[in-house]
Order: C-alpha cells, then structure tokens, then sequence
C-alpha cells in the first residue's frame, strides 16, 4: 500500500514540474548511425526531469527554455547533448553506446560511473576480444586482461580452463572466478574440483557452465580484482569475479544479424614429438628378446603386446613358424618394423571441420525491446572418435511498462550432444606416485604411447588385432564399441525489474530459475576390448593374471570364472541441478549543491540450489540384441567383495543468503570514498551461528587527480589513484562444520551388512576462509588519450584456509581438515594501450598486460606425501607455492645403467619412502610452482580502411613442468618409445656419457624390485623438468569489414569477413618440452590439447 | 514532503527486507548440505556401532616378541625393522601394523561408540521392544568402548598392578567437537576402572537378539564374557575371570574349543584358502568375535617371522610323546628361513577393478574359547585350584594334540619341563609354564604372546643378521609402546619415559 502511494505521489510530483516549465515548442527527429529513427530514446532537459520519449519515426516534441541543454539518451546508445538555441527543428544521430559502456563499471548489482569507482577492474567488449570459432569465451580473456591467468588444461569441449585472478586465494579449495551473467551467479552444472580439472575424467566434461553459453549472445565482461570491486558479492568472491552481460534488444526497426564460422582443427603430426619410428623401436625390442624380456613364454602370457609378442604367439600357436634355426621370423618382424604407422593420422582428422552459425534478431520500441538469438554449433571433432553439437536459444524482452517500472524477461535453453572416447577416472598409486586409467582409449595418448609398429590394418586392409588386457586390441574398432554420449540440457527463466519511484531512488529485482540435465552414456559393446578383457581366461597363465576373473572365496581350490560371460556394460551417470536465485536492492544516488555525490544500495540476496547425481552400472548388456542384459549373478558377488558399487546416488544442497550495503560519496568527482558491508550466510558449515555467517566489509577511495584545479599538466588527460583495503571470503572445501556420517558395506567374506563410519567429526569451529587484500592503483591517460595505462600493486593475507592437520587421533579422526593454513601473495598487474597511428585510413593499436603474483604458504602443519609431490600437479608445501613442484635428486646413471639419485643424507639410493611426509623438504628439490606467476599478453591491431590485422601474443612465466613419464625399466612392444632411448646406456663406462637408463635385463628386474622402483623416480627426478616459460602466437586475424555502399546495393546493413588463425605456434618454450604443450596436461582419459585452427567467419547484418 | 516520504519508504522496505530476512535464514540455512547420514534412530546407531571395532591388529606385537627370528628373503618395512629392534616406531598412522596406526584406528572406533552414546538418550522410545533394542544398542558402546582403551591401556601403559599408578591413555567418553582438542593421560588403574564401569554395564543389557547374520562381528553376549575373562585375569581379579568364564563355557567347555584333530579339520588342510576360512568361520562357536584387521603380519611376505628350526621344534614339543600337534600345519613358507602358520586368510581389497593398489586385510579372531579356557585354566592355577586347571587343560590339549594318549597329568608335566628332582618348580608353577607354553603355540603371530610377556615379564632376545643378539630385560622401559607423536605434539599427552 505504502508502495503504491509513493508511486503515484512520485508520479504525480513528475506531472506537476512538467506543467511549470514553458517557453518553446523544440520539435525533432532522433536516429541511429545508420539514419534510422530510434524508437523509445528519451529526450529530457539536463537537470530536470521534464522529458519525452520518441515516436515510431524517431520524433519527439518537448518544450524547453531557451539556452537549456536538452539529452538524449538511450540504452545501448551513447547519450549526446544538445543546447537549446532557437525552436528550429533538430536531427540527432546516436552512436552505439560500445564505447560508453567503458565508462560504466557494471558489478552485476549496480552500473557504477568509471570515475567514480574506486576498485580494480577491467572491462572488455566481446567484439574487441572475439575469438572467431572459440565454443567456450571464458577461454577468449587468455592474454587479454592483467592478473587473469587461463590456462587451457584440456582443449575438449566442455572442460573448464584453469582461470586464476590475481594467483590464487585457497590452498585446497576451488581458485575458478565467480561467474555471473546478467547479475546472477552462474553455477557449476557439476562440482569439480579445480585440481581435477587436469584429470582427464569424464565428469571434467560438465566442469564448464560456459561451454553452454553461445558466445555471439555475449556484450561484454567485466573482470572484478580487487577486494573492492567484488565486494558486493561477499564471501565468495575471493576469487575474482568475471561479470558477463548478455546482448539486449534495442529501439529501432527489427534488425537481424547472422554470423557464421568455419573453423578447420589441425591435425598433430609426430615432427613436434620427440619419439622412435618403427624401425627404431624394432631395435629395441631385440634387446628386450636379447635380455629375455619378451619370448615365447613372456608373450602368451602379456597383458599387453605388439608386433614381437604377436610373432611369439603366433609361433606358439603353430601358425607361424620360427625364422632358420629357431631364430625370430625376421620375414614376419620386417612387415611391422616397416610399417611407420601414423597414429595421428589414423586417428585424428586431417582438417575438421567445426561450424558455428549464429542468427539474432533485435526490435524495440517505447514499450519493449526485444533479442532473440538461435545458434547452432557442430564439431566433427579433432578426432575420429568425439564430436560435439550444441544448439542454444536465448530470448531477452525488457518491457517498459512506465516511466517508473521496468520489467524484463529472458529466457535461455541450450542442448548439447558430445561424443567422446570411452573412459573410467583415473586413479593415484601411492606406492609408485603415478596416476593410471584402465581400458585408457584416449586418441591423443594413444597416438603418443602406442608403438609404431603396431598397424590398424593388415595388408589385405582388414583391421589388425593385437592384445592389450590379454584380449584382441584394435584401437579403430575399440573406439567404434566403447564411448560415451553425453547430454546436456540447460534452460533458465530470469526476470528483472527496476521501479524508479523518483530520481533519485531506484528499486531492483532479480529472479532466476535453472534446471540443467546431464547425462553421460557409457556404452562399452560386448565386443570391446574392456569387455572381452572381463572374459580373457584363454590359458591358466592368463587365467591366473586377469584380475577380472573372480575366485569363488567359497570354492578357493577352483579356476578364477569369468563373471560376464555375455555383453558388455552400460555406465550410466545422470546429475541434475535446479537452482534458484533472488535478489532485491534498493540503490539511492544524490547530489548536493553540485558538489556531494551519494550513492548508498542495500539489498539482499538467495540462493538455492539442489544437485543430485546418479550412477548405475549395467552388466551383461547386450547392444546387439537390443540392449537385453544378462547378468550373472558371479560378477554381483565379484563387485561387493572389492567394495566397487554398481549404483550409486548422491546430493547435495547448496543454501545462500547474503545482506549488503554499499555507500559512496564523491565531492567533485575528485575525492571518492566508498565502503561495503555484507553478511553472508550458508548451510554448508552447519548449525553454529559463528561458523554459518560470515561479516565481510571493504572501504575504499580513490583520488582523481586531474579533476583538481591546481592540476594543470596539459599532456596528462586522467590521472586516477586508488586504495582499497578488505576482507572477502570463501566457502571451505571439504571440511564439515556437522557430523558426517557415510553409509557403506562392510567388505569381509561372510555377514556382509550395512554400516556407518564418520567422514568428520563435529567441527564447531569451522570458518569460511577469508581473504584480507590491499590494493593500490593508478589510472593514467596522456596525449589525448592515445596512451592510457592501469597499474595495481597488491597484497594479499589469506587466512583461516583449510589445511589438513595431523591430530592426536584420540578423538577418532587422525587426519582433519580445518582453518589451519595461512596464504600470502604479492602481485602487480599493469595494462597499457596505445593508439600508435590514427590516420585517416590507417590506425594501429596496442594493448600489453602483464600481471604476477608470487604467492607463498605461510602456515600449514600437515604436509603431503613425498608420492604427492613429484606429481604433474605439484604440491602445497609450508613456505612454498600453492603448488610447488618438487624432484627427486637424480645423481646420475650407476654402473650398470640403472637411474640413482641422492637422499636426505646425500646419500646414493635407488628408491625413497614415497609415502614419507616429514623428510620432503629434505629429500626432495623444490623446483618451482607449476602454476605460471606471470602471465599476459600483446595485441596489436592494424586497421586500414575496412581491413583490420590483429595479432595476439600471450606468454607465461615463472613456473616448471613435469615432463610426462616416459622411462621405465623395461618396455613392452606395445609402447611407443623415446627416441631419448637411442642413447641409453648400453654398455658400462655409458654413464658418464648418457643419462638414460639401460632397459634391464630380466633376471635384475625380477630379483630387486627396488631398482624397477628407481625407474619411477626417474621419470620424478631433476632429469625430468623443463620451464614453463612459453610465448604463443595465439591469434592472428584478418578482417574486412564490407563498405556500407558496397552492401547496401545488396540490402544488407553491415558485412564483414574474416579469417583467422588460433593457437599457431608457440614462440618460444623450453627445449626440454620436445613438443608437450606447456599448457597442456596429457592425462588420457577425454582431454586433448587445443588444436591448431584456422577459422573463416563471416557477419552479415540485414 | 516528497523527499521525506521517500525516505521513509525505503527505510521501511530495507528494515523489512533486513528483519524478513534474519527472520527466516536460520531455517532456510538449516538444510543439511548433503546426503549424510542423520543420527536419529536406532537403527543408524547400530550401523554405526558396526564400525566401532578397530581395523589395526595388535598382532604387529608378534615381531616385538620370542616368537620371531631375523628372517631373510621377505620385505621388512622400516616400521617391522624398528619393532624387532624394540625401537619406537616412527611410521605415521598411514602405515598398517604400527603402534600410531593402533592408536588411530582404535581411537576412530571408539569414537564410533561416543557417538552412538551422546545421542542414544535423546531417542523416545515407546515400547519394551524397543527399550530392549536401546539397551541392546548402549551395551554394543560400552563393549566397544571398554575393549578399545582396553586394548590400548596395554599396549600404552605398564601393565595393571593393584598399585599401579602410571600413566595410562586418555578415556575419551564424550565426541569430539572442535577442531583440535587436547588431553590428559588417565593411569593405568584409572582407565581399567573405566573399562570396569563400561564393561559390567554392557554385560548387564547385552542382547544378542538383534543382530543379523551371525553376530560374530558384534559384542555378543560371549564375546563380551571372553573380554570380562581377559580383562579379570589381566587385572589380577582371578575369582571374577573364572566366574565370567564359567558363565560362558558352562558344563561343556569342549564345545568351544575347536577340534583340530577332527576330519572337518583334517580335509581343510590340504587348502590353504579353505583351512583359514574353516578357522576363522563365523560358524564355529568358540569364535566369539571376529573383527577385519588391514595388516601385513598374516601375509608371508612381510616381516620377520617365526623361524624354521624354532617353529618345527616349538610344536614337537609336548608332554605327549610320539603325538602329533595339528596346531604345526598347514604353515605356508616365509622367506629363506621361516614358517607361517596358515590360520588367516590374505584377503585385498583393491581400490578398483584392475588395480593393483588396495588394503590387504584378513578377519581376525579377537576372542576364542580357547583363550577363555586357557584364562580359566590360569586363573584357577593362580587360584591354586591346580585340578581344576588340570581338568581345562585337559579339554584343551584333547583338541590339539593326535596319534597318541593325550591325557595330562602332573606327571608327564614334569617330565616335560624336567623337573622331577626339582622341589622348587611346583605344581603351580609347573601349570602356569605350560599355560603359558599352550598359550604361544596357540596363539602365535595373532598378537597375545607380547601381552603375556609383559604380564609375566618375559626377557626376549632377538638375533641378528650378523649373529649377534639383542635383548629386552623383564623390567624394560621400552615394553611400554612410545605414544604417538602427534598426540604428545597436538594433543598435549606426556610420552613415556625412555
């Protein structure tokens, strides 16, 4: 009631200025750039709110004092001024406001006048970053803003980039920004972890709420730094926030625009890796027959073989005969030792073909304005065994109902369909340090890991088989049988209104509701290799080695069975999300005799979101009849008694809410001032009050130099300084405020039976992790703006951060997360863009950024494990990095070839306590944090005419990478090889010359398991580190946009073409890296690295 | 006035916004993030207390006692190494088969039985039923509870003495919940008082009728005799240990002695899966409590073992000459020069399918009749009821020992001990030696001989690779495990004296 009244006392009070101001009639007309009439513009005398809004035609009628300053402004248009001389009629042109929205700092609550804001942030517009043919645009901010570090771990679609603002803000838990699109959080369609980013599991595949996005929808981003900048988003903002707007429709005709993309990926070729060709890796097998690692009797019984092991069984089988005398039939080894196979080009596509088709309509008029936009991508895939197709559809409706009220509706759904090769997660070995994935088809490993020698077809074209898991392999047919669909559906319906009761005041809402679908469908056929693998029982030495066939604990004295006897499986995994958001604010701005600017917003917001995911196994199923299954009941048996699950359900639920209050005060735009209160709460961290609500606040001010009167420095046009001081917070991760207690099954032989166990006790003192950051910073413009620089230095103090403690056990829990770890990081962030010519034709434009930050754990009790550390992803050491990425001491090759390396004691040893925490620091070498400190990038645009040239450089530095293993004390003919290994050590007297170890002989491996232990360590050591250093030239694009008289003839209002390069080569990186991608972590599974892609596009516009 | 009225407004929309919503946050903040479970019935607390059994073995012991000999050709792990050598062991809890992964683990299962025990009042119960289940419910905790400290009272601290006060380990009765607490160490006496309370209240309400399948991996109402016949011999309490053991054997104590000279057993043999599945079945009445225990000492591959020589000439000694002990077989080899005896089954519990990464486990017999017969047996001896203990023994080696008369007599126990000329060597004394004597071939490598040497205090020698030996005295400080580390670091405990 109260609402209503202030409504129309508002209103009425409008009515009654209208009536008191007369002098003259000023008539005119109102168009866009291309001489249309804008429909809704509103027309309003500065200072007053006397105003109009224009007709159809773009016509408006106002009556003005003479010597008043008339504006004009629209939303999506840049505003302009007119002084009001004489009642002559008047013709404005509007631009597109593209280049006000610079001027506007939008933190997804509120658009905040870039003078007068007071953190660090930087805005980009999609159209200046635009990476024509790129699916997910959170990959397009790589190399563009200071501090924003991307790091592409995986290049297949739907995985998430590593992104890191300002370094990172947590020990163990997630670093990814907050994303938020039209003011809502967007959340993560699955929980993954950031570490897991790099697993290559399937669930990485749904890590990307992005990847959903179209990007043609996208205006602009927003990237929130500092503590003041994501302040309003509280306790989880520690991260940075990367604010997404959407396009809006605008006044006018209907307009349609369609751009369409072509983008050809590049195949890999073997000349970037440093590997033996066939003839080569034949060699070596030789040695292995010559040191009686493969023979006749190895080769019946392998897991895995190659062209050698085939010749042996072969023999064994009567269907080969030995070469003259007993000796190896070089007639049937000579066919693979020539054979050269091109795994790549096998399995990879020449040039496929990706196609991105986007089609968009914006109308407006007074009343509404509207954009609709379809898009549709399909991916062949870089591979002949994953494919993408992902259909988007976005409707965006802004109604002005009246002066004061302002309703907005957008509605999105978008559908995917993936294909990607079959993959189980990988799992972590303690006691060798190593990751492994069974039944491992990714193509990309393959090619790198599979020998040479080994060939898809036979002569007559057949497919050829070899053995891995003890069944017939062949990679073509294994990727036809086993793959996984996924789908995904997301839709989501958000309103937004805006009620201006007066001026001054104005009343905002935001309501979404999202429900997204996912479902991945992994088909293993009955007549793959990983279900022929559960049926591989052919001789009593395989028998006796698959660890597939069950033992009947109550026959013991009988043969292990095959417990799937017919079909293959069905992995069936399913998540939901449903998710609610909500927020209301109420924003106040005044000005007091011209001087005082005030501007206070409270408001609150919440969230609700529910995941559940699900997972079923079904054994025995037989796609070729239809999908029946038979199940024995043995491999139920079989399952329970390993504790693996063929069912499993989950959830999760997710409560917010948050309280805010922001104020600013500014005194001649010079001095600014600004504070933010906020009060979060959520259910993640249990009952405790202390421990549920988290007070997070920030002040901050800045001082614009140039607005001063004595400032009198004609080349400097803006000089800016800025302070911020705060604290922000984020959610713990796994750590419980509440008793957690799990269900499971007891594994014993008899009285099998449910049980619970504690996952964590009790905790009444956990805390959110919080982050307290200092920011300094400077905005420069000089030479007419043709320089303009930005410059921040900070410190960071995260604290309270969860680290995992040893504790005295007696309360039942040995190990325990809690606030125990302490995190400091000092960075700087600099940009610089310059407009190096400005022709009339010709411009050239320059933009370099660089952001570095050295982060440093300063408190955490409980370290990782020695098998932790030597990993690819590094370690979190007291004193070191996030990740810090440590080595075994290689101390060169012994006298009989075999690796070493030096102890704590320096002492010479062959293998270390992996599983030691207490003498790493010690035992091991620190060499540096595998995530990169510094990062950034150049871009030069060249612009003559209607053509532009865009060169984009980005680069990382300050950080090592584990190379990824490739040494191990014997080989099988199955593995692809080193062509480090010509030079291994063959005869003693080699160690002095070489540091690749000798193949060993049988007899050394089967009698000391501590020197196939070295070989581990080996592939861990000092010998195995490269820089991460790397300069890309990740884009080069040439554009041209077709003149309007060109195109006009042909009805069309815009055209442009063009034609663009991704990720070329890289500049410069460690010689060491023999072709690995620095960005790249090849951990099978479904990653692959970013391709090569040429992308032609084309944007017409009717 | 239109200024004003706007303040108003907005102050009213922001102060209702604000009070609406501390109002209603804390409910819609109370939704439990996940699916955990709620402890909120009887059932989940009986699910829970199916955790309360401790997954470390005390057998690690065995390589600290006489029973093992420096053996060659297997891996001993640093930790195995450093028992051998009546070192303490500086393995964290993530390595099985250690004192801190003991104390760990037992600790974690106690706190399994806290949890049930700080909730079970709040349950309503609204029938005799159910009443029952409850007390059913708080007996298993208190059992569990009381066998936990129990276990690790002993390993921790000096053996009971009526006047002992040494320190103890830490009796935890309630949950934990802060993120690190600190705690003081109870004496000895202290503790076995509290074992005492928690044990005769969970033998007042034991109920076995509520478990499923056999009960054999819960407190039955055995079990929870066996431990008070344990407990009361340890404690010195001889007339309560043949009380609680009488109570279990009854008149016909043979029934929970396995027969090892009979055909069941005899067939078993020839399998070693099929003989330990036999051993330790849940179907067999004198095995009271089972309990699944991640550990190495059962597998032949690992640690010092009972040496070859050692191991033949321990079971062909008996007071029954030309009789067989079926107690010696079926023995898997261990290393270059030692023998295992196949009683437990190595079992692996993989961490997935085709991994080769995974707990290796076997399902151990934490109470037997044999030992509450050979309890019995002691406590009457101490008792100085020397036929009374006679008779048990007699059941006893009827069941180990064939192919002969087995019948015992002080007689033949003289002759076996060679103290026929000895006036000194009594008939007690006699008894207790050959209690002990049965009670290491019985039980050896599953952990009771550490237990006997310290009650007895035992001197133990040890060889070495180079032939020379090492020694721990009767009275050594290093019978007394050094506690934990990180629980004299984080939570503030005294270590041992050393």
């Amino acid at each position: 009631m109260r609402f209503l009244f202030a409504l129309l006392f508002a209103l009425f009070s409008f009515v009654s200025l209208r009536v008191s101001a007369q002098s003259i009639a000023l008539t005119g007309k109102i168009l866009d750039q291309n001489g249309e009439g804008l429909i809704g513009a509103t027309v309003q005398v500065k200072g007053e709110t006397a105003g109009t809004v224009t007709d159809l035609d773009g016509a408006f009628r106002l009556t003005v004092e003479q010597g008043q300053t008339i504006v004009i402004s629209m939303i999506g248009m840049e505003s302009e001024e007119y002084l009001v001389k004489s009642n002559r009629p008047v013709t404005i042109q509007l631009k597109e406001a593209t280049a006000v929205l610079g001027e506007v700092v939008i933190t997804g609550f509120q658009e905040v006048d870039r003078k007068l804001f007071t953190g660090a942030s930087e805005s980009l517009q999609m159209d200046d970053i635009k990476v024509n043919g790129l699916t997910d645009v959170s990959r397009a901010l790589e190399g563009q803003v200071a501090g924003v570090n991307v790091d592409n771990v995986s290049g297949t679609f739907g995985t998430s980039p590593k992104i890191r603002i300002r370094g990172n803000a947590s020990i163990n838990g997630n670093n990814q920004p907050l994303f938020v699109i039209d003011g809502v959080i967007l959340e993560d369609l699955a929980n993954v972890n950031t570490d897991d980013f790099i697993s290559g599991n399937a669930n990485t595949l749904i890590s990307s709420s992005i990847a959903n996005l179209n990007p043609n929808d996208i205006e602009s981003f927003q990237i929130l730094k500092d503590a003041s900048a994501t302040a309003i988003y509280g306790a989880r903002a520690a991260n940075g926030v990367i604010v997404i707007t959407t396009k809006r429709g605008k006044s006018g005709k209907l307009r349609v625009n369609y751009s369409g993309n072509y983008s050809f990926k590049l195949r890999p070729t073997y000349n970037q890796f440093n590997l033996m060709n066939s003839a080569q890796e034949m060699s070596v097998y030789r040695e292995l027959y010559e040191k009686g690692l493969v023979d006749i009797t190895t080769s019946v019984r392998a897991q895995n073989y190659g062209a050698m092991g085939k010749m042996f069984t072969q023999i064994a089988n009567h269907e080969l005969e030995w070469g003259p005398g007993g000796t190896l039939n070089e007639e049937f080894l000579n066919v693979y030792e020539n054979a050269n196979t091109d795994w790549f080009e096998v399995l990879f596509r020449e040039a496929a073909l990706q196609q991105q088709h986007s089609v968009s309509f914006t109308a407006g008029s007074d009343k509404s304005n509207s954009y609709y936009s379809i898009s549709f991508l399909n991916d062949q895939g870089q591979t002949i065994a994953d494919n993408v197709q992902r259909v988007t559809a976005s409707s965006r409706n802004t109604y002005f109902l009246s002066d004061i009220f302002t309703f907005g509706l957008k509605l999105s759904a978008n559908y995917r369909d993936q294909r990607v090769p079959g993959t189980r997660n990988r799992e972590f070995d303690p006691i060798t340090g190593r990751f492994s994935r069974n039944f491992d088809i990714n193509p990309f490993s393959y090619a790198l890991n599979t020998a040479r020698s080994i060939r898809p077809y036979d002569e007559d074209g057949n497919l050829e088989y070899f053995r891995r898991n003890y069944a017939p392999f062949n990679i073509l047919e294994e990727l036809q049988l086993n793959y996984i669909d996924i789908t995904v559906s997301d839709f989501s319906a958000q309103t937004d209104f805006e009620v201006n009761p007066s001026k001054n005041l104005s009343f905002k809402g935001v309501l979404q509701a999202r429900y997204a679908n996912t479902v991945r469908d992994h088909t293993v056929h009955e007549n793959s290799n990983q279900a022929e693998a559960y049926r591989a029982n052919g001789t009593q030495f395989i028998q006796d080695a698959n660890n597939l066939l069950y033992r009947d604990p109550d026959n013991p004295g009988l043969n292990p069975v095959v417990v799937l006897p017919q079909g293959g499986f069905n992995y069936l995994d399913q998540s939901e999300l449903l998710n609610f958001y909500a927020r209301i604010s109420a924003d106040w701005n005044r000005t007091f005799a011209e001087a005082h600017e005030i501007n206070v917003l409270a408001g609150q917001e919440i969230r609700f979101s529910n995941r559940t995911e699900s997972s079923t196994t079904g054994m025995g199923v037989i796609y070729e009849s239809g999908g029946i299954v038979i199940t024995d009941p043995n491999i139920i048996e079989f399952f329970n008694l390993q504790n693996i699950d063929y069912y499993r359900l989950s959830s999760s639920k997710d409560r917010f809410l948050g309280l805010f209050v922001n104020g600013g005060y500014a005194y001649k735009s010079r001095y600014i001032a600004n504070f933010t209160v906020r009060y979060d709460g959520s259910n993640q961290l249990g009952e405790s009050k202390a421990a549920r609500y988290l007070p997070t606040w920030n002040i901050s001010g800045a001082w614009n130099v140039t607005n001063e009167s004595f400032f009198n420095v004609p080349f400097i046009d803006n000089l800016k300084l800025r302070g911020t001081y705060g604290i922000s917070g984020n959610l713990p991760p796994n750590a419980s405020a509440l008793l957690n207690l799990q269900a499971d099954v007891t594994v014993r032989p008899t009285d099998v039976e449910p049980y619970l166990y504690i996952q964590d006790l009790t905790n009444t003192e956990l805390t959110w992790e919080k982050l307290k950051e200092l920011n300094v910073g400077m905005d420069i413009a000089v030479l007419k703006n043709r320089i303009s620089g930005s410059f921040n230095y900070y410190r960071r103090n995260a604290y309270d951060l969860i680290g995992t403690v040893q504790t005295s056990g007696i309360g039942g829990q040995g190990l325990k997360a809690g606030n125990f770890a302490d995190m400091d990081a000092d960075g700087f962030e600099a940009s610089i863009s310059t407009e190096n010519l400005k022709g009339r034709d010709f411009t050239w434009r320059t933009n370099f950024n660089v952001g570095y930050t050295i982060d440093k754990i300063t408190r955490l009790d409980f370290g990782p494990r020695i098998a932790d550390a030597i990993g690819q992803n590094g370690a979190a050491v007291l004193g070191g990095p996030r990740r810090g990425l440590f080595s075994t001491k290689f101390a060169g090759l012994n006298e009989e070839g075999v690796p070493t390396f030096y102890d704590e004691n320096n002492e010479i040893v062959y293998q270390y306590d992996l599983q030691d925490r207490a003498s790493l620091t010690s035992t091991l070498q620190y060499e540096g944090p595998v995530e990169p400190r510094g990062a950034g990038g150049l871009t030069n645009t060249f612009g003559y005419k209607g053509f532009s040239l865009m060169v984009l450089l980005s680069y990382k530095f300050d950080y090592k990478i584990r190379l990824n293993d490739a040494f191990y004390a014997t080989y099988t003919d199955f593995d692809a090889l080193p062509a480090e290994l010509i030079n291994r050590w063959a005869v003693p007297g080699d160690e002095e010359l070489t540091d690749y170890p000798v193949i060993l002989d049988r007899g050394v491996a089967q009698s000391n398991g501590n020197v196939v232990l070295a070989y581990q360590l080996y592939n861990k050591s000092t010998a195995r580190v490269a820089n991460g250093d790397y300069l890309r030239l990740r884009t080069v694009r040439l554009s041209y946009a077709i003149p309007p008289a060109l195109i006009g003839r042909m009805g069309l209002s815009s055209a442009s073409l063009s034609l663009e390069g991704q990720n070329i080569t890289l500049l410069y990186s460690d010689k060491k890296l023999k072709g690995q991608d620095p960005e790249f972590f090849s951990s099978g599974g479904v990653s692959l690295p970013q391709p090569k892609t040429i992308t032609f596009s084309l944007n017409v516009g009717f | 006035m239109k200024k004003r009225e706007t303040y108003r407004f907005k102050n009213i929309l922001v102060s209702g916004l604000l009070i609406g919503s501390l109002f209603s946050c804390d409910n819609f903040l109370d939704e439990v993030p996940d699916n955990r479970v709620n402890l909120n019935s009887l059932d989940k607390s009986a699910q829970l207390l199916t955790n309360a059994y401790s997954v470390a073995s005390p057998a690690f012991t065995e390589w600290m006692t006489d029973n093992v000999g420096f053996t060659t050709g297997v891996t001993i792990r640093q930790s195995q190494e450093q028992a051998y050598y009546w070192e303490d062991i500086t393995s964290g809890p993530t390595e099985q088969d250690t004192p801190d992964f003991f104390w760990h683990e037992t600790y974690n299962a106690i706190a399994h039985a806290n949890e049930v025990l700080a909730v079970l009042d709040d349950f309503e119960v609204t029938s005799e039923e159910e009443e029952a289940r409850k007390d059913a419910i708080e007996a298993e905790a208190k059992l569990t509870r009381a066998y936990g400290h129990f276990m690790l009272v002993n390993l921790f601290g000096e053996h009971y003495t009526v006047e002992s006060s040494g320190d103890g380990v830490p009796y935890v009765k309630t949950p934990e919940t802060v993120f690190i607490e600190t705690y003081e160490r109870e004496s000895v006496k202290k503790v076995y008082n509290e074992v005492e309370d928690d044990l005769l209240d969970g033998l007042d309400k034991v109920n076995d009728s509520y478990f499923g399948n056999s009960g054999k991996y819960h407190f039955n109402t055995n079990a929870a005799l066996a431990f008070a016949s344990r407990f009361y011999l340890f404690k010195g309490d001889v007339t309560r240990c043949i009380q609680y053991s009488t109570e279990l054997l009854g008149a016909n104590p043979g029934n929970f002695i396995r027969d090892l000279t009979s055909e069941e057993f005899q067939n078993a043999k020839s399998s070693i899966t099929g003989y330990p599945q036999l051993y330790t079945s849940p179907e067999l009445p004198g095995n009271f409590l089972l309990m699944r225990k991640i550990s190495l000492v059962q597998r032949p591959d690992f640690g010092h073992g009972p040496l070859s020589e050692f191991y033949s000439d321990l079971f062909a000694a008996s007071p029954f000459p030309g009789t067989t002990d079926e107690r010696e077989n079926p023995a898997f080899v261990k290393g270059d020069n030692a023998l295992l005896p196949v009683r437990f089954q190595n079992l692996f519990e993989r961490s997935s399918l085709n991994s080769n990464v995974g707990l290796p486990y076997h399902i151990a017999i934490s109470f037997s009749g044999e030992e509450v017969l050979l309890n019995r047996a002691e406590a009457y001896t101490i008792q100085n009821d020397l036929n009374g203990a006679l008779a048990d023994l007699n059941v006893f080696v009827a069941r180990r020992y064939s192919g002969g008369n087995t019948t015992l007599t002080f007689e033949n126990l003289r002759a076996f001990f060679g103290a026929n000329n000895d006036p000194s060597f009594t008939d007690q004394l006699i008894l207790l030696n050959y209690i002990l004597f049965e009670r290491r071939k019985e039980f050896i490598i599953q952990g009771l001989r550490w237990f006997d040497i310290k009650r007895y205090g035992i001197s133990v020698t040890h060889d070495l690779s180079d032939g020379s030996t090492i020694s721990l005295a009767g009275d050594d400080l290093r019978r007394i495990l050094q506690i934990p580390q990180s629980a004299i670091e984080v939570g503030g405990l005294e270590p041992n004296e050393r």
